[in-house]
């Protein structure tokens, strides 16, 4: 396998197309699948038999969830990328992960309140699960405002890519501490979600999880395209791009 | 269709579930747009001071 | 031509085996010195934070109840989470001063591992807080309620906790170091982070109020010091190098 792609990538007109050619590709397919998600999960799944209707919200709920992680992810392996082989595209792709990682750890805590409600009877209980991604969502506030607290971009770049490895190691570690905290303190878990679903229920979840990676992946390349441009304001390559 | 849209009850948690992930889905690609137009306009805009500068110098 | 040659000698401060000049834990031990020489000094620096730490504890039994069989069982929290906000306090000015007069940037261009001089700063900084913290947290958890046979659990996690929050706290002090106001934005940065000392902490002193055994939560955060005592200095050079370029 050659690394030539990669290495390519490096240069940002190369990214800047390239990002601009794949966004219809993600875009169009993800559409399809969350629509497609969409109905499978609130047409066709049938209706819980503990949790009734109640149970759909895991079809926004948990895709949303995974994104906040996979962004984190992409965020602090970036970070890392560009902070060993000192590569501006990199801090350009953790710096356009942050924000839609935020977004959707933010949309987890809103949805997993409204799942609560009709399951545990309040908004907010202290399970593990929410509150590792409370902890995130502060971790990428962090994240965000350390970035904006810098006037010189590549000192901002680096730093918060330091952060964003630390906090890379650091989140597994938050989140068993408060699985463990939470053992401790409630005894058997109210609500799992666990159980081994139907087809039915699995298959338009499966859908939904395929169609958020896809879209998280296209707002992505939208947001590395500016990120970029604004980067490179200088550069000829952005004058012949814009005069074109 | 009102049975669907009832939710067994539960309408007043998985309707508003799904409106905000729809909101937030649809803000970050708004989001993204605008960012890239500003982007490239001010990108334009520094072209066009370049060559009036130019210009002014001719 | 000699003089050429000249050039491509190594570095005098590369070369410690020159005659007279320290070895690499020498040097940080002078650090070390250095550090706690001058928070003496100062001695109102030094008292802060457990001033602070003293105010914190006194809010809950005014807040709450002044009825110590409740105090009791809210101890492990206030004490911890007093102790997490007074390690934070003096945080801020860990780099600080020596960013702003040059001396850090003096210690980066020495050629001696900067890396060694960052932990022994940061020892420093354990010595003056989170040692301190450790003796004062029973007085506080007498105040509290808490009986006399938990003492050595609360001294103990209190003692082991607080080396990992000023060893992840000095990256998170490495990276705002530059910065004018970044009170704040560092303990947003360094909570989120530290929660699991929190948690492990909290529960060790728990156990120990209630007179179990709390060596489980205790060697938790043993690992927990372990793991920060290797990665965090890393971290902490590498945004120290980054904030001096």
């Amino acid at each position: 396998m050659t690394w030539t792609w990669f290495h390519r990538l490096a240069s940002p007109p190369y990214l800047y197309r390239t990002a601009g050619r794949l966004t219809p590709w993600f875009a169009w397919p993800a559409a399809l699948l969350i629509v497609a998600g969409l109905i499978g999960g609130l047409w066709l799944a049938p209706p819980d038999f503990q949790q009734g209707d109640a149970y759909r919200i895991i079809y926004v709920h948990a895709p949303s969830a995974w994104l906040s992680l996979m962004m984190y992810g992409v965020m602090g392996i970036a970070g890392g990328i560009g902070l060993i082989w000192r590569m501006k595209a990199a801090h350009a792709v953790a710096a356009s992960a942050a924000p839609i990682g935020a977004s959707f750890a933010l949309v987890t805590l809103v949805t997993g309140s409204l799942w609560g409600k009709p399951m545990w009877g309040t908004y907010w209980a202290w399970d593990p699960r929410l509150t590792s991604e409370l902890f995130l969502f502060l971790l990428y506030l962090g994240y965000m405002g350390l970035r904006a607290a810098f006037e010189d971009l590549q000192r901002a770049d680096r730093a918060s890519a330091v952060l964003a490895v630390v906090g890379l190691v650091d989140v597994p570690i938050v989140h068993y501490s408060v699985v463990w905290w939470n053992s401790l303190h409630q005894g058997a878990l109210v609500f799992t979600g666990r159980r081994a679903m139907p087809p039915s229920m699995l298959i338009p979840l499966m859908v939904m999880f395929l169609g958020f990676t896809l879209y998280s992946v296209a707002v992505l390349c939208m947001r590395l395209r500016a990120e970029v441009l604004n980067r490179e304001r200088t550069a000829r390559w952005v004058r012949e791009e814009v005069a074109a | 269709m009102m049975k669907f849209l009832w939710m067994g009850g539960y309408y007043p948690f998985v309707w508003p579930s799904y409106a905000v992930t729809f909101a937030v889905i649809g803000l970050n690609i708004y989001w993204a747009k605008r960012l890239l137009a500003r982007a490239r306009r001010a990108a334009q805009r520094r072209v066009e001071i370049q060559l009036e500068m130019q210009e002014e110098a001719t | 031509m000699p003089e050429v040659g000249a050039w491509s000698a190594p570095l005098p401060a590369a070369a410690p085996e020159r005659a007279g000049a320290p070895s690499a834990l020498g040097v940080a031990r002078l650090m070390l010195e250095r550090d706690l020489r001058l928070a003496f000094r100062k001695a109102s620096q030094l008292i802060q934070p457990l001033a602070f730490f003293v105010i914190v504890t006194t809010l809950f039994p005014l807040a709450v109840t002044p009825s110590l069989a409740e105090l009791r069982r809210i101890a492990p929290g206030v004490v911890w989470a007093a102790a997490l906000l007074s390690s934070l306090l003096a945080l801020e000015f860990l780099f600080r001063d020596d960013a702003q007069d040059g001396t850090l940037e003096q210690f980066a261009l020495s050629g001696r591992a900067l890396t060694g001089l960052l932990v022994a700063k940061t020892a420093a900084h354990w010595l003056l807080t989170g040692l301190p913290l450790a003796l004062m947290a029973p007085v506080a958890g007498a105040a509290l309620g808490v009986p006399e046979a938990a003492m050595p659990g609360i001294l103990a996690s209190v003692a082991l906790g607080t080396v990992t929050l000023s060893l992840i706290g000095a990256v998170g002090a490495a990276l705002t170091m530059g910065l004018r106001r970044s009170g704040a934005l560092l303990s947003l940065l360094t909570l989120p982070l530290v929660i699991p000392v929190l948690i492990f902490g909290a529960r060790a002193t728990q156990l120990a109020i209630k007179g179990e055994s709390y060596s489980a939560p205790l060697m938790l955060l043993a690992a927990l010091a372990v793991l920060a005592t290797t990665l965090a200095p890393l971290a902490a050079t590498a945004a120290v190098r980054i904030n001096l370029e």
